[in-house]
């Protein structure tokens, strides 16, 4: 098929909402409690359960990673494509506002950080104080736009994928995370991609995130995102079929909350599905934990690899309606900022 | 081995070995290896006061937190019942 720039970007977009939406049903689960509770691995959109944080939420319906993505992307593309501190925080405030998506999923760090950028005291507390020391995965979670935005363009996307975490995670590991990413995204909308050349971006924007980190950033304690990532690579590119891979991903790199989990699972999906748009996601979503996470990034990477025509027809509908969310509107404005930078050589 | 070690020396080894682990891991505790490094001048090898900006500030040197004193209560609650485990003791341990 004919390469379609606005496919791809389409397919990342689409790739991140399908991740969140199907997550939302197994988030929290482990493997065998999906099973368990669908009777089947979870394929499609499912009515998230009771005692799931998506509870109440109808099938296609995404909680905090691919809305606050969508908000993120459509206040950069208002801002002409340029990604500085007003644009974020608008994003996030204008999302916070949409209670659907906020009150009932953000995380703790991007609360806290929303918190102190409306105006408000924070205390400094003992809980405030450790939440703020763990480097977890909400800021990556969002990032994939911006790789779409700089399409091959590794270290412009580094950079805004920089400016973009600083303001809610500002230590170390959140931009080795969010960097490695925006990176893959960036290098699979492109039409020379394999899943080769997006591996690499992916471990150039962990090791690029993790150095300009270590000297912008807070220091924080925990395991080398680049590291786990090195690992999820080999376990995803080793043998064994998708669904060993998914075990073997989920009990020894981890599908949890923390960044060098839920990063280097996500990429390792990609690899152990070799790109593929749907078993990338089908593979995130049924390792269990934070599944939603998880697939919202592998989504996004798998989705701008092969673009939305991979998708069966009737998810992007039932997310733009479920959701009231113009997608295709999104992935229009992204394609021709895109497109300017790919003519322009920038 | 240098000589058979008494079965007592053994279990005092292993109270021992823990609480030293909780004194001095209050000083370091949520530091990255760098940052530690940095605070204490190289690695922490043995008691240190825990700094402002850990969650055991205002402890002494030597002093253990929560992950020595609740196997320590524990322990005295199933010696109180003759070894037997229940989740009645386990509970009663942690209200004490």
């Amino acid at each position: 098929m004919e390469y379609s720039i606005y496919d791809r970007i389409l397919g990342g977009l689409v790739g991140a909402g399908t991740g969140d939406a199907m997550g939302a049903a197994t988030e929290a689960r482990t493997t065998e409690q999906i099973r368990e509770y669908f009777g089947h691995l979870v394929t499609d959109f499912e009515t998230p359960p009771m005692d799931t944080f998506g509870a109440g939420n109808k099938p296609g319906q995404f909680t905090d990673d691919f809305s606050s993505a969508f908000f993120l992307a459509k206040s950069i593309v208002d801002n002409q494509g340029v990604v500085d501190q007003k644009a974020v925080q608008k994003a996030l405030i204008n999302w916070s506002e949409h209670t659907v998506f906020f009150d009932r999923f953000a995380g703790p760090t991007t609360r806290l950080a929303i918190r102190r950028f409306k105006g408000e005291e924070i205390g400094e507390t003992k809980g405030v104080q450790l939440v703020t020391r763990q480097a977890t995965n909400g800021s990556a979670m969002r990032i994939s736009p911006i790789g779409l935005l700089n399409p091959g363009n590794l270290d412009q996307t580094i950079a805004d994928a920089i400016t973009v975490t600083m303001i809610t995670h500002d230590n170390y590991l959140a931009l080795s995370g969010a960097c490695a990413v925006a990176c893959a995204v960036s290098r699979a909308v492109m039409e020379d991609a394999d899943v080769y050349n997006v591996l690499q971006a992916a471990l150039y924007g962990a090791a690029e995130g993790e150095r300009i980190g270590l000297e912008i950033a807070r220091d924080v304690a925990g395991p080398s995102v680049l590291r786990r990532l090195e690992l999820a690579i080999k376990i995803g590119l080793g043998h064994g079929s998708p669904e060993e891979k998914m075990r073997e991903i989920g009990d020894r790199v981890g599908t949890g909350l923390h960044v060098s989990e839920a990063i280097p699972a996500a990429i390792g999906f990609f690899a152990a599905n070799g790109g593929d748009a749907l078993g990338s996601i089908i593979g995130a979503v049924n390792v269990g934990y934070d599944t939603d996470t998880v697939a919202t990034m592998a989504g996004a990477i798998a989705g701008a690899f092969q673009g939305a025509t991979a998708y069966p027809e009737h998810f992007l509908p039932t997310m733009e309606s479920v959701n009231g969310l113009d997608i295709r509107g999104l992935a229009v404005q992204i394609t021709e900022i895109a497109k300017k930078r790919m003519k322009g050589g920038c | 081995m240098r000589q058979t070690l008494s079965r007592y020396d053994r279990v005092l080894g292993c109270l021992l070995g823990a609480a030293v682990g909780d004194a001095m891991g209050a000083a370091t505790e949520t530091m990255s290896t760098r940052q530690i490094e940095k605070r204490f001048g190289g690695r922490v090898c043995d008691f240190q006061t825990p700094p402002d900006d850990v969650l055991a500030r205002g402890r002494k040197a030597g002093q253990i937190t929560d992950a020595f004193s609740i196997p320590y209560i524990l322990t005295k609650q199933l010696i109180n019942s003759e070894g037997k485990a229940s989740r009645h003791l386990g509970e009663a341990a942690l209200l004490e």
